[in-house]
């Protein structure tokens, strides 16, 4: 407990201080958040080419595959700012290739935590709060409502999809151990993710084997969304649980073998 | 046949440009396959939509024809030049402006090795898509030739736009998030994420004044032959011009921009 509390602590501060780096630079802040509403009109805008022309995709129609997008874009923000830009892509970019690593190495906090969560990124959650603020404005616009069973599941399987997302994130990022450069690996996962925006459902079933293995799509919106709407499964659950233990196991062999692979001089 | 000295340099930066591509092999077959892929999901998507919609707009394996050819084209329009982005942020464009070499035709002859290289290994890669999937008897010369001359422009175009761009950052410190919108924009107009027969009709007409399809949709209607190569002349033409137009405009923004930029040491 006092260890967790020490944890807490440390985050915190961070928390604080990268607050005050994204304030210092404004502007660059406010001209990335004003053109985020343009990426999402040309999403939605493919979203409604296709419903112009079929009212149903793997047994999704246009509301209901709306409501994914809003929840997937929520989730990416999310990602985006509690570990994927200022994490995963830190430690593929920067934290071996350059050897600053060093520096989490000799804290006395866990090097893994601080890695991945040590640098968050604020500007990426007003996407995700703009994405929200849409997201009700659009429930309560179609009157679409859920039951207290549904918000207890949705939130119940965002959480653990977001566990196996995580997890299969770092295991990716453990490369950077291996390989000399590997920047584009992060590059792939971010354009995986323009998959998210659809149901896995509509896929080929060796997509949807992929979305919930090398790349986690399904995780992203397609599961979570799908207990919102009252159309998940126990299956999905059992899924996301075995994906959980075995890329739980695997970056524990990979991130402790990387470590032990990963040299460098001075501090 | 040998080239005049004022290209010979530019051989080298592309030569060079080349060895640094294969530097870093395994990030750099991860960026080739990073964006097929990419394109390839829009296949998948609109395959699905295809197979729903009743309305068979696409032949069987059309789809995935079509964007394959996207795909191959992609890197034409795609891409950014961060590099002199940097450069011009730290100060050390200096260094082109004291030595006998334009900052403009380094750049073009660098991304033109990479553009080249990735172009053709997703050609490579995606010829068993084509090989089996070309309609029979498959493109005429006239086609092809008129395909990589459309490719050809695009880059031009793209270069010249991306160049102008660049060069605003002598007064913004950043255009990441300008960038970031016009290719957001480009990818869906120029028919890389929606084939734009899928619009409605009014929105294609407007589209054939600007540049944006003709960097993609229209040189693959050429290859399949769902364009005259005589009818296409006309969107080469647009095309062209509106790469005069900005050859004026980052002409006129550089020589603004170099008036007022200053720096010490090189």
């Amino acid at each position: 407990m006092r260890k967790l509390r020490h944890h807490l602590h440390v985050y915190q501060a961070l928390w604080r201080i990268l607050l005050v780096y994204v304030l210092t630079y404004r502007v660059n802040a406010l001209v990335r958040s004003v053109f985020f509403p343009v990426w999402q009109l040309v999403m939605l805008t493919i979203i409604l080419v296709v419903f112009s022309h079929t009212d149903s995709i793997g047994g999704w129609n246009q509301t209901q595959v709306l409501m994914l997008y809003f929840v997937n874009q929520i989730l990416l923000s999310v990602t985006y700012a509690l570990y994927f830009e200022g994490g995963a892509r830190y430690l593929l970019y920067t934290a071996v290739h350059t050897g600053t690593l060093d520096r989490h190495l000799i804290q006395p906090v866990s090097p893994f935590l601080m890695v991945f969560f040590g640098r968050p990124h604020f500007d990426s959650l007003l996407g995700g709060l703009l994405m929200g603020i849409s997201c009700i404005m659009f429930v309560i616009y179609h009157q679409i409502s859920f039951t207290t069973e549904q918000l207890i599941s949705f939130t119940f399987v965002t959480l653990l999809s977001q566990v196996a997302v995580f997890l299969i994130v770092a295991c990716y990022s453990t490369l950077a151990f291996f390989f000399e450069r590997v920047q584009q690996v992060a590059e792939i996962l971010d354009k995986a993710n323009e998959l998210g925006q659809y149901p896995t459902a509509m896929f080929p079933s060796y997509v949807q084997g992929l979305a919930v293995s090398l790349f986690p799509i399904a995780f992203m919106g397609f599961i979570p969304t799908s207990f919102l709407l009252d159309k998940g499964s126990l299956g999905m659950v059992l899924v996301t649980t075995l994906v959980i233990v075995l890329s739980l196991l695997v970056l524990r062999r990979l991130w402790t073998r990387g470590l032990r692979t990963y040299s460098s001089v001075s501090t | 046949m040998r080239l005049p000295t004022s290209m010979k340099k530019y051989q080298l930066v592309f030569h060079i440009a080349v060895q640094e591509l294969f530097q870093y092999r395994f990030n750099f077959f991860a960026g080739v396959f990073k964006y097929t892929f990419a394109i390839l999901i829009y296949a998948l998507i609109w395959q699905v939509v295809n197979q729903q919609s009743g309305e068979e707009f696409f032949s069987e394996g059309g789809v995935l024809l079509y964007f394959a050819l996207a795909s191959v084209l992609f890197d034409f329009s795609n891409f950014h030049l961060v590099a002199l982005e940097e450069e011009i942020k730290l100060g050390y464009i200096s260094k082109y402006l004291t030595r006998p070499i334009s900052v403009f035709w380094f750049y073009f002859w660098t991304q033109a090795a990479t553009i080249g290289i990735r172009a053709g290994l997703r050609l490579l890669i995606l010829s068993p898509v084509f090989f089996i999937l070309f309609p029979s008897p498959g493109p005429t010369l006239a086609q092809l030739l008129m395909f990589v001359t459309f490719a050809i422009c695009a880059y031009l175009f793209s270069f010249v736009f991306f160049f102008t761009l660049s060069t605003f950052v002598f007064w913004f410190h950043e255009v990441y998030a300008i960038r970031w919108m016009w290719m957001s924009i480009l990818r869906v107009l120029s028919g890389i994420w929606i084939p734009l027969f899928l619009l409605p009709a009014a929105v294609v007409s407007v589209l054939q004044l600007l540049p944006f399809a003709h960097l993609v949709y229209t040189p693959i209607q050429v290859v399949l032959g769902k364009l005259p190569v005589v009818d296409a002349l006309q969107p080469l033409v647009i095309l062209l011009l509106w790469t005069a137009l900005f050859v004026v405009v980052s002409r006129l923004v550089w020589r603004k921009a170099i008036t007022a930029y200053e720096s010490t040491g090189i």
